[in-house]
């Protein structure tokens, strides 16, 4: 490439026009129906929101769905949205590029879910970090024991008003300054 | 009783860390433990010509302590690898007499080479009393020290190892080299010097009333 060249082309990219936005795929819409509150398709990524009581058959459905299944639960994490509480389920294929991602949400006064451990191995860990750390209820859980922290911790740390408790091993040094 | 000279630097350190427990108010060591040996030995050194005995005999027991010091190993994260590395072939422990024990019963010092977590901290503590006395602490690495990065706003960091067990040597980094070990390993070896068979093992600048002066009492008496 020639100097001439480099100055001829324009300093900024122009701006692509954004795609089209692509409809869900048919049969992912017509065996969720309802239960999907919103959603957006990017290239291979389906993102979607749907209802918290039909968090486990989506994601049964999508783990068995004849045209591509997401067998994989990569991720699984809880969220503070202040006023609701929400967990994202990253689903990939095997045998694939594409990925679901879904998102819930659930009322922070009374956060309870049905556990995926029964669709997703994986997802039992999982859920049990999620809950301590969120104050996540998952109903069905097979073992829902704390994970990380210790049996008789109070309070879930991740959340956004947790604040640290007074503690001898845990208090910073009044004296000390940055 | 100062047996053995020692290095100039380390001396001005001690004599420094004396002025500053001091002016706290602090004593800077506290006689934890008492037993029929020590007593035995503190009866010997009246008699006349027994200083010498006794002088002697502390050579010789810290020369075995400090000629063949076995870490307890307690890799807690990322410090436990550059505390690997150190032990192994590359640095090779093994030269200065020092060999990683994996149990506390039989080890001389405790290496604390990284993050305690609160769930740790209990741990840790049985640990600390399950080994027989003379007993050390390194805090090997940052977090060790004080907390280091997790200083503010960890829910589950204990700020510095120093807050559970009292600590002999620190050693600063993130992680340290092994090189930073090896030093602080050797000064560690410096401190076992001071040792005495007639008196109680010594512990810096600790106070009754301080929470960690409780857990030694416990473990004394």
């Amino acid at each position: 490439m020639t100097g001439s060249d480099a100055e001829a082309r324009p300093v900024e990219a122009e701006e692509t026009p954004a795609p089209p936005p692509e409809p869900l795929p048919a049969d992912i819409a017509e065996a969720l129906g309802e239960a999907v509150l919103e959603s957006a398709v990017e290239g291979g990524t389906v993102r979607l929101t749907v209802r918290p009581e039909a968090i486990a058959d989506a994601c049964r459905f999508l783990r068995d769905r004849e045209a591509g299944a997401y067998e994989h639960l990569a991720s699984l994490l809880g969220l503070d949205h202040g006023d609701a509480l929400g967990v994202v389920y990253h689903l990939y294929q095997l045998h694939g590029s594409a990925r679901v991602v879904i998102h819930v949400r659930v009322p922070r006064q009374a956060p309870t879910l049905r556990s995926i451990a029964g669709v997703f191995l994986a997802a039992d860990w999982k859920e049990r970090e999620a809950a301590e750390m969120y104050g996540i209820v998952f109903e069905g859980h097979p073992d829902p024991r704390k994970l990380l922290l210790p049996d008789e911790w109070e309070g879930y740390p991740l959340r956004k008003d947790y604040v640290i408790p007074e503690h001898p091993f845990l208090t910073p040094d009044p004296t000390h300054e940055l | 009783m100062a047996l053995i000279d020692l290095p100039d630097r380390l001396q001005q350190r001690i004599d420094e860390t004396a002025e500053e427990a001091v002016a706290r108010g602090h004593a800077l060591f506290v006689k934890l433990t008492d037993t029929p040996a020590r007593r035995l030995a503190r009866l010997a050194e009246k008699l006349p010509g027994g200083g010498k005995v006794v002088g002697l005999a502390d050579r010789l027991f810290n020369m075995g302590r400090y000629c063949s010091l076995w870490p307890m190993t307690f890799g807690l994260a990322c410090c436990a690898i550059e505390m690997m590395a150190t032990g192994a072939a590359r640095y090779d422990l093994d030269r200065f007499g020092i060999m990683f024990r994996a149990t506390p019963r039989q080890a001389d010092a405790m290496i604390v080479a990284g993050t305690v977590s609160m769930k740790m901290a209990p741990v840790l503590e049985r640990l600390y009393h399950q080994m027989p006395e003379p007993r050390y602490v390194l805090a090997l690495g940052s977090c060790a020290n004080s907390g280091g990065r997790f200083y503010h706003d960890a829910y589950s960091v204990v700020k510095g190892v120093d807050r559970i067990v009292p600590v002999d040597v620190y050693v600063p980094g993130c992680p340290p080299r092994p090189e930073a070990l090896i030093e602080g390993l050797l000064q560690l070896q410096q401190i076992m010097r001071r040792d005495s068979i007639a008196e109680a093992p010594k512990v810096h600048g600790i106070k009754p009333g301080d929470p960690r002066y409780e857990v030694l009492k416990r473990d004394g008496e």
